[in-house]
């Protein structure tokens, strides 16, 4: 995943209303960072025999 | 008579064996964890609010029953150590929080009211992050509890309070919460058997919340014995949770001696391995070869789906607690413990179309983990990748992998999060520093009680659930 300038990111985190100063935004800007690197292997999991309606919690708990 | 000292060393079954032959008086019991919370809180810092008075009182109430007759089972005036985002009626409940540093329910939480009917009290409301947000145990506003075996170590989270004040004795059992691995961390960091039921089998009513597909409500105890006996209270449907599930009653006592012979115990070859401390490892090694000797069938198995567990989790437990708390985070952001502050923030950058993708990954992992116990009982690996860090480490090297320390404590035990399934820590040992070492055994939906059978036969044959720090 490309770097996120501070800048765009200040402007995304305005956009989503994530306030904080600058140091906790940085510190914020790296956390995303990170986290959004490890949410793109989720687009490698092919999901397709798990329709979108039966990937809520079931009312019994169970997994469809 | 049974020194104060030996009464505070002792698990729930033998402390309700004392007093329900009368050897030991609940006010006798409640005396010694009180003295010795008094002599050793001061050093550890495990509780938010200590319920003194009233442990005194509920003592004498347990007291006075038995001496009518009404002796009500193994809980029956034994302390507990509750988890401060349990609702306590009438005793603050502060979430670890700020925010919420005068909240005072009016009403028990449905686990502490099922333990009050089961003759047991609460002898304080201990240490958690804040919101029970982070695996290590900090917490900006109240402190973080010590780790008794070694005090400059993290005790783990987020039931940072009940795990070091079980394990120092303050209290022989205690309430804890497991969202990614909040009652098992603590239980392997601070040497305890600690479970996480069943998604649905115990009610989060009362409970503050912070991924409600993923909260789970359970004991943190110095035995597989003492885990049954509290489950056999605190399971069970509630129709205040929206998450509860019926199920049939079980006596999880009842079949702990069944021993383990024949059964099929799973070990994953992947994932597990990628971040692991030798010593853990070590340990963990040992204890199948224990479990072979007692008769089970350790076994391979190949997972490679494990590998997903760290986004499905970051995703789903990211966007819930930003759902849960997104209004604080945005109104009054500047009250909260800044790390836990970001951690909710970053919920907010995750799209509605990634979430969906992570809660189709998680059916379609549970589908691989229910397939995968098709061919065996249980499953076991290390509950976390390493002893106790420093307290105040970021990172760390496990195994010559630098590795951050909230990664480090997750990434085995959310695995049993994201499958819903029930997982008990146990302790395995010793590290050459002394600190604890553990493994988790989990068995398939509802077959709690099996994982407690297997706790409790390892639990026969070693004794490190029986070791005691020296504070």
């Amino acid at each position: 995943m490309p770097e996120i300038s501070n800048e765009a990111f200040a402007a995304w985190a305005e956009s989503v209303g994530a306030k904080g100063d600058q140091a906790h935004l940085e510190q914020l800007r790296d956390e995303v960072q990170g986290m959004m690197g490890r949410l793109a292997h989720l687009d490698d999991i092919d999901v397709s025999e798990v329709a979108p309606e039966d990937a809520s919690l079931r009312h019994d708990g169970g997994v469809a | 008579m049974t020194s104060s000292q030996d009464l505070t060393s002792l698990t729930v079954a033998e402390l309700g064996d004392r007093i329900r032959s009368k050897q030991a008086s609940p006010v006798e019991v409640a005396q010694a964890f009180v003295a010795r919370a008094d002599a050793l809180e001061p050093k550890l810092g495990v509780f938010v609010t200590r319920s003194t008075e009233q442990a005194l009182v509920a003592a004498k109430q347990a007291e006075a029953e038995i001496a009518a007759g009404d002796y009500k089972g193994p809980m029956h005036g034994i302390p507990v150590g509750v988890k401060d985002i349990y609702w306590t009626k009438g005793v603050r409940t502060t979430s670890g929080s700020k925010v919420y540093a005068n909240f005072v329910p009016n009403r028990d939480s449905t686990a502490v009211a099922r333990l009050r009917e089961a003759g047991a009290y609460s002898i304080g409301k201990t240490g958690t992050v804040e919101f029970a947000f982070d695996p290590t145990g900090r917490n900006a506003h109240y402190g973080m509890p010590k780790n008794p075996w070694r005090l400059d170590c993290m005790p783990g989270g987020s039931s940072s309070g009940s795990g070091a004040g079980t394990a120092a004795g303050l209290f022989p059992i205690s309430l804890g919460t497991d969202t990614g691995g909040s009652i098992r961390i603590p239980s392997a960091l601070c040497g305890l058997t600690g479970i996480k039921p069943t998604f649905g089998l115990t009610s989060r009513f009362g409970v503050t919340p912070l991924s409600w597909s993923f909260d789970t409500v359970g004991p943190m105890a110095r035995s597989a014995e003492d885990a049954a006996i509290a489950l056999n209270v605190l399971a069970g449907y509630d129709p205040e949770d929206p998450g509860s599930i019926y199920s049939e009653k079980v006596d999880y006592t009842k079949g702990l001696d069944g021993g383990i012979r024949g059964l099929r115990i799973g070990v994953p070859k992947e994932y597990v391995w990628d971040v692991i401390d030798p010593e853990m490892e070590a340990a963990f090694w040992k204890a199948m070869a224990d479990l072979e000797e007692l008769g089970a069938i350790v076994e391979e198995i190949s997972l490679p789906e494990l590998d997903w567990v760290p986004a499905i989790a970051a995703a789903m437990t990211t966007v819930e607690a930003a759902t849960v708390y997104g209004d604080l985070a945005r109104n009054r952001g500047e009250d909260l413990d800044s790390s836990v502050l970001r951690r909710v923030q970053s919920g907010f950058f995750v799209s509605a179309e990634t979430y969906m993708q992570a809660a189709r990954a998680r059916v379609l992992f549970s589908r691989r983990m229910n397939a995968a116990f098709g061919s065996i009982d249980l499953m076991a690996t290390p509950t976390v990748a390493m002893p106790a860090p420093p307290h105040n480490a970021e990172r760390v090297l496990v195994g010559g992998v630098d590795t951050a320390v909230r990664e480090a404590l997750l990434r085995d035990t959310r695995v049993f999060n994201v499958s819903r399934l029930p997982a008990v820590a146990m302790p395995t040992g010793f590290s050459s520093n002394g600190l604890p070492l553990s493994m988790q055994i989990a068995a398939p939906a509802f077959k709690d009680a099996l994982a407690l059978r297997a706790a409790h036969a390892y639990q026969q044959v070693t004794a490190w659930h029986r070791a005691r720090p020296v504070i």
